[in-house]
């Protein structure tokens, strides 16, 4: 398993081998499984700011396919995901969305609110991301299957943590903050990190240099350095993606909580890690959990797991898609935010 | 004070000191449930002991909530493994919880796979299309010795959990099945409704999951127009405070099936053309295409013996009639072989009984219950498509029709898909699904009947007895 923070050579002298062979199988996973390590960025710090929510319909409806149009037209919305069954036995539709501070926040809201009125309808769940956090854990896999509990111990280690929510620790979590001003070099800045912790600071200065003509000025690269090694401390939390690993079942687990404790946010944290791949996303009320799952985990017998933490003031649902689409969140929201500020500029 | 069946059971298994003591009488329900079970699969316990076992714990009012009777399921080595695994974990987190002890019995009969060889296969598949069909019959139309059959059948029930069960249609003995269909207002209510359901004399069998707000009841009750009245007006008043909606769904018709002509012994092919057979206008059945049994009303010349040799034989379809006779006599009957190869045989001539092979451990992990609201010609056409499902189990009323699908879980978005959309169909008012991880057991017909009276026009009760608001509101 690698540390997500690790160096090549922090791998090798820890398993005690060379930096070479690291290298060797690094590269490989790198073309075979697309490899990466990217950052996990406190939007908060840039200005910006992650909501995320669901649309439900009683079935596939005109309305519901009206949202997923929408959502994929719209500049910031970094992940659409249609459902394709759920544990509820609706349709629904599971957005994220990266999104400018301000006018732009508002807008989107008020959009998200248009449509739980007529015509549309739609039940519209959603929240601003507080805590954000990404799971790998390759301890089941052999290298060709794997090995994932989901039987009565996976269920049974549910109730068992249930009673003991109050005292686990959120570790793990990257806490968002309050949004900030930033400038479009930070944008720039994050935007590299996030696709690559370990983006190296000529690679920056090579993007900034092609963004010019937008206005963006390239510090020296000493400062560069400076302000990459500042920003992935304070506002970037690395972690491992790998793919074609048969991580083929894609489930997405949302969560409403009505009451003010958070258990089920705190228990779905202290779980996540026992997934092969798990990307988490809690606000205030709602938590998501997007899981990537081998064929052999049956999706209803996970669903009547993870609906036992469902009370009185939690609701637990869970959906299939057949989406694989990645998150890109700054990938799409930074060069709306360089157009608008050229726009203003001029 | 432990004060109930658990305190009266004489069961001792070499597991004994697995099992955690508990205080709470439902919970009990399940260990005392698994101690039988384990009793009966280690042989300290004698079928006889554990049938007396099983109506002590009976009288556990949990057991209307989830009639599990461990005698009738069939003995697995893997099932008793995983019973002891389950039993260790709960130990191991110091789990004493309803829910975590009710789980650890249910999540031990989710079924493993379990390839079949070609030969036994082939055998299933001749046992779907005839399931009591004799071995010497088998034997000649399969060209297999018939203690080849046997052996085959015999590794089939224990490495597959393969049943025969049978369907009847009790309204020839007076006894009138309906399902009622409800949408709940509240999921907090859940768990209150269950209970009331549970204690309603009337009820055969719950569904209602956390997942859900759909849920169902199944009854059945003495055939009388006042009793009918009764039921109706007093679902009426819970629709709207209790429930949302509901449907009362009274049975015209039955059927079940096991179809594997898109099984190769490992896997299940989609049938492709599934969703073009839901729609197609053109399709019309007659009973002699897919297995149904129509209800007829009362029938004359039935005995309340007929009627316990019938629910006996839900159990087991294939048991001879000497055994059938030793198990009812077990449960208070004074019936003799002869006696039971008469009925069986005036029955099958009347034509009460649907027999039908129920499969297992063969991939079919994902269990879908659709109450389909449609015209009567729209549900023959889903009667037509819906064979072509590995198994299925469904049941016609004026309103429409409900069905149960098993299906493998590689492809169960194609099918929830497929039946799903015969709401965008014309003659199609609503397709309600509700999914569950297990099948759901039922009360037998002798439990349900124990007190009631039958005469002449066969069985009888005060019909204000059916008045569900008692046990609701």
């Amino acid at each position: 398993m690698i540390a997500p923070n690790s160096h090549q050579a922090d791998i090798a002298k820890e398993l005690g081998i060379t930096r070479s062979s690291v290298n060797q199988v690094w590269r490989r996973l790198e073309r075979d499984c697309g490899l990466t390590v990217r950052s996990a960025i406190d939007y908060g710090k840039l200005g910006l700011q992650l909501v995320f929510g669901w649309a439900i319909d009683r079935e596939p409806s005109d309305s519901l396919n009206k949202i997923e149009t929408w959502l994929r037209s719209t500049p910031f919305v970094s992940l659409t995901l249609p459902s394709i069954i759920s544990s509820v036995m609706d349709s629904r539709v599971y957005f994220e969305a990266v999104v400018p501070v301000g006018a732009d926040l508002t807008r989107f809201c008020d959009q998200l609110e248009r449509f739980t009125k007529m015509p549309y309808s739609l039940t519209v769940e959603y929240d601003i991301a507080e805590m954000i956090s990404d799971h790998m854990n390759l301890g089941p896999f052999d290298g060709s299957d794997w090995n994932v509990q989901n039987d009565f111990r996976f269920h049974a280690s549910i109730d068992a943590v249930k009673s003991y929510t109050d005292i686990l620790p959120a570790v793990g979590m990257l806490r968002l903050s309050h949004a900030a001003q930033a400038s479009n070099e930070q944008l720039v800045l994050a935007l590299c990190i996030e696709s690559d912790h370990n983006v190296t600071s000529s690679k920056v200065l090579e993007v900034l240099e092609s963004l010019e003509k937008q206005g963006l000025r390239a510090p020296p690269c000493r400062s560069l350095r400076r302000h990459m090694a500042k920003f992935r401390g304070r506002a970037a939390s690395p972690f491992v993606e790998i793919e074609d690993i048969g991580l083929e079942q894609r489930v997405i687990v949302c969560v409403s909580e009505k009451g003010e404790n958070r258990t089920a946010s705190r228990l779905l944290h202290a779980q996540a890690d026992t997934f092969p791949k798990v990307h988490m996303v809690a606000g205030r009320r709602n938590t998501v959990l997007d899981l990537w799952l081998p064929p052999s985990v049956e999706w209803a017998t996970l669903t009547a797991s993870l609906v036992q933490i469902a009370g009185p003031f939690t609701e637990v649902s869970t959906f299939m898609t057949n989406k694989q689409g990645k998150r890109k969140a700054l990938e799409r929201v930074v060069p709306y935010a360089l157009k608008k500020a050229t726009q203003k500029q001029s | 004070m432990v004060h109930d069946e658990s305190a009266n059971l004489q069961i001792v298994t070499p597991y004994d000191s697995m099992i955690p003591a508990v205080e709470e009488r439902s919970a009990r329900f399940y260990l005392d449930a698994i101690r039988i079970y384990l009793g009966i699969c280690s042989g300290t316990v004698t079928i006889e002991n554990a049938t007396k076992a099983v109506s002590l714990l009976k009288t556990n009012p949990e057991f209307a909530k989830n009639p599990f009777d461990p005698t009738v399921l069939p003995l697995s080595e893997a099932v008793k493994n995983r019973l002891i695994d389950n039993l260790k974990t709960l130990t191991k987190y110091n789990l004493h919880t309803l829910d975590s002890i009710k789980s650890a019995y249910t999540f031990a009969f989710l079924q493993d796979d379990c390839p079949i060889q070609q030969a036994d296969l082939r055998i299933l598949h001749y046992m779907s299309r005839n399931p009591l069909a004799s071995l010497a019959t088998a034997s000649r139309e399969l060209g297999n010795a018939s203690k080849t059959i046997s052996k085959s059948l015999q590794k089939l029930v224990e490495r597959n959990g393969i049943r025969f069960s049978c369907l009847v249609d009790t309204s020839a003995f007076g006894a009138d099945s309906y399902i009622l269909f409800f949408r709940l207002n509240n999921r907090e209510d859940r768990d209150r409704i269950e209970q009331g359901l549970a204690e309603f004399p009337f009820t055969k069998t719950i569904l209602t999951t956390a997942m859900s707000e759909f849920g169902y009841a199944a009854l059945l009750f003495p055939s009388t127009q006042e009793g009918h009245r009764v039921l109706r007006d007093s679902v009426r008043k819970l629709t709207g405070p209790l429930f949302r909606s509901t449907t009362l769904h009274e049975q015209k018709a039955l059927g079940a099936s096991a179809n594997l002509s898109f099984y190769d012994g490992m896997k299940w092919a989609y049938p492709e053309n599934l969703s073009e057979k839901l729609k197609d206008t053109a399709v019309s059945i007659n009973s002699s295409q897919v297995p149904l049994l129509r209800c007829r009303g009362r029938a004359k010349g039935l005995m309340k013996t007929d009627f316990a040799i019938a629910a006996q034989l839900k159990l087991s379809s294939r048991d001879p009639p000497s055994l059938l006779a030793h198990r009812l006599r077990l449960k208070g009957f004074d019936v003799e072989s002869r006696q039971v190869s008469e009925s069986l045989q005036k029955m099958k001539e009347m034509g009460l009984i649907l027999p039908y092979l129920l499969l297992g451990g063969m991939g079919l992990s994902a269990n879908f219950c659709f109450e389909i609201l449609c015209r009567p010609e729209v549900g023959d056409r889903i009667l037509a498509a819906v064979g072509d499902t590995p198994q299925s189990t469904y049941y016609v009323s004026s309103k429409g029709i409900i069905i149960w699908i098993n299906v493998p879980s590689v492809n169960q978005v194609e099918y929830y898909q497929a039946f799903r959309a015969l709401e965008q169909t014309d003659g199609v008012t609503a397709v309600n699904p509700i999914m569950t991880i297990t099948r759901v057991g039922s009360r037998s017909m002798l439990d349900l009947t124990r007190n009631w009276s039958f005469g002449p026009r066969g069985w009888s009760v005060d019909p204000d007895r059916l008045d569900l608001t008692q046990y609701l509101e």
